[in-house]
């Protein structure tokens, strides 16, 4: 990110975004929403620049609890 | 005599009904006035069942009238967070719209595994509504008070659990935590809590937040209790996705082995940079008594904290969506406008994040070749006031509601079990409860468990007294 996001640069995204997921918001609403989406936007920022191997898969929780490193 | 037995203890409360000098019925007569005498300034309670509790107790006085052998938690009293279905009461979950749903059919299956032991449930405790907080102030039903400082929140979103075991209500509660709902409670509070391995204790019933995230489990005033119930809850459950079969590892009887073969380890790194002061003088002071020594970091917690962060706005706003279009106005106004911004998120945030969960896992993995049990603050300071918009940690300013998950986030974004373990505040001149978690690898409850006990032994952990 070149420039620190801000809630007004999240509007047009979000208003899209809440159509496309069926919900109506106001002007107002998406200004209460977006004040929200800015810190996960920092917070994704950084972790998509985390390099990651190709080949590493995600990792959902019930795969964790099959495993017996521990036992 | 009966005046004598602490009525705010699992193991006096089963021991007197042994010994026939309490009666499952005059324990619930006094829960019930240790309820009317403090509810009113705590607030951790959204229903009191009074029929159904006079109903199990008296099952537990005629079992032993008839000279059957009692259940290990034969007429203990407790509160069940109020998103665990109770047959025939709509499970809220702290939320307005729920309530009005249809009652359930069945008991959440801990609250049958707690019958089946002989507990008693007495009441539903207060939570942020879909459990999406960490100081438990509900718009719905109001603010839960600390007990040790009725100006201060008490944690969440389990907060109402845990003032009710702080308070001396009850003398354990469960709770459920996906970010750190059990143990930022306990830590503002000052009780124990257990957060197991995900997987070990069944959640079926228990409305759901983040499906890879959530856990269930109790509060309890000291190790021992937490042991006993938490051995109670355990087994495999077949109709959990999650729920993993393996053989149930009692806790109670590991107790008392010590800790000598233990490896116990400090987290430094992040788990120091963004403790408070007190937090910081909490876990200096355990690691003092334990003599440890070893200190090591986790790599990139700061992005296991923000992967958690993602994939509970994501999987709490799309589980939460109709909620959202259908009755917006009635939703709590403190997390509504969150679970819309989760629910707006890109699908690569959400990718990126599952799959930086392995890359953590594996590191983290790698530490526990060198130590058993990791010592770390459970919250970076002790409980801010109710409507507090900030904290300062370490001349930052931060949210203080999101501020209270930063410790425990990273923990459960990888399933280790936790116990939260308030430390002795008193004695180490810190005005208000704060607590650690002690961390082990996956499926050793019992090594944090024996680290607790040990704790407790020495002094260094204990419960707030509920009568100062």
């Amino acid at each position: 990110m070149d420039s620190p996001l801000t809630s007004a640069d999240m509007l047009p995204y979000l208003r899209e975004a809440a159509r496309l997921t069926g919900l109506q918001l106001d002007d107002d609403q998406l200004t209460r929403v977006a004040a929200q989406f800015v810190p996960s936007a920092r917070m994704a920022a950084i972790l998509l620049d985390f390099s990651l191997p190709a080949e590493l898969d995600p990792l959902p929780l019930p795969v964790l609890s099959t495993r017996t490193d521990h036992d | 005599m009966t005046d004598a037995v602490n009525v705010c203890s699992v193991a006096s409360i089963v021991a007197a009904l042994n010994e026939r000098t309490l009666t499952a019925g005059q324990v619930l007569e006094r829960t019930w006035a240790r309820m009317d005498a403090t509810e009113p300034q705590h607030n951790a309670l959204t229903q009191r069942l009074r029929e159904r509790a006079a109903q199990d107790a008296a099952v537990i006085d005629r079992q032993r009238a008839d000279g059957v052998a009692l259940p290990p938690l034969a007429g203990v009293p407790y509160v069940a967070k109020d998103l665990f279905d109770v047959a025939g009461i709509a499970t809220g979950a702290g939320s307005r719209v729920l309530k009005q749903g249809r009652p359930a059919l069945d008991d959440a299956v801990l609250i049958q595994k707690l019958t089946a032991a002989g507990a008693v449930l007495t009441a539903l405790g207060n939570m942020d509504e879909f459990a999406y907080g960490f100081t438990t102030e509900n718009s719905h039903y109001g603010a839960t008070r600390n007990p040790a400082d009725a100006d201060r929140v008490a944690g969440g979103s389990s907060g109402g659990s845990a003032a009710a075991v702080a308070s001396g209500m009850v003398p354990f509660a469960l709770g459920s935590d996906t970010n750190g709902s059990i143990r930022v409670p306990s830590s503002f509070c000052g009780v124990f809590g257990i957060k197991p391995t995900f997987g070990r204790l069944s959640r079926r019933g228990a409305y759901p937040f983040v499906a890879d995230l959530d856990h269930v489990g109790p509060f309890a005033r000291s190790t021992l209790d937490l042991a006993m119930v938490y051995d109670a809850l355990q087994g495999h459950d077949p109709f959990d996705p999650a729920s993993v079969d393996r053989v149930t590892d009692m806790t109670v009887p590991d107790l008392e082995r010590g800790i000598e073969d233990l490896r116990i380890g400090v987290l430094g790194g992040y788990f120091d940079e963004w403790a408070g002061t007190e937090a910081q003088a909490a876990v200096a002071h355990a690691v003092q008594v334990l003599g440890v020594e070893r200190s090591l970091t986790w790599p990139r917690a700061d992005l296991a904290r923000a992967s958690a962060v993602l994939i509970t706005g994501a999987s709490g706003g799309a589980l939460h969506r109709e909620h959202v279009r259908d009755s917006y106005e009635q939703l709590e106004p403190l997390s509504r406008d969150r679970l819309i911004a989760g629910l707006l998120q890109p699908a690569s945030w959400f990718m990126q994040a599952q799959r930086f969960r392995r890359w953590f896992f594996e590191r983290v993995m790698e530490s526990f070749a060198d130590v058993d049990v990791l010592i770390a603050p459970a919250t970076p300071c002790c409980a801010p006031l109710i409507e507090s918009s900030t904290v300062e940690i370490n001349g930052q300013l931060l949210p203080a509601r999101a501020a209270a998950g930063l410790l425990t986030q990273p923990v459960s974004f990888i399933g280790l079990p936790v116990v939260a373990a308030p430390v002795n505040h008193r004695a180490l001149g810190i005005g208000l409860p704060i607590g650690l978690q002690l961390i082990a690898p996956p499926w050793r409850e019992s090594w944090c468990l024996r680290v607790a006990a040990a704790l407790e032994a020495s002094g260094a952990v204990s419960a707030v007294n509920p009568n100062a």
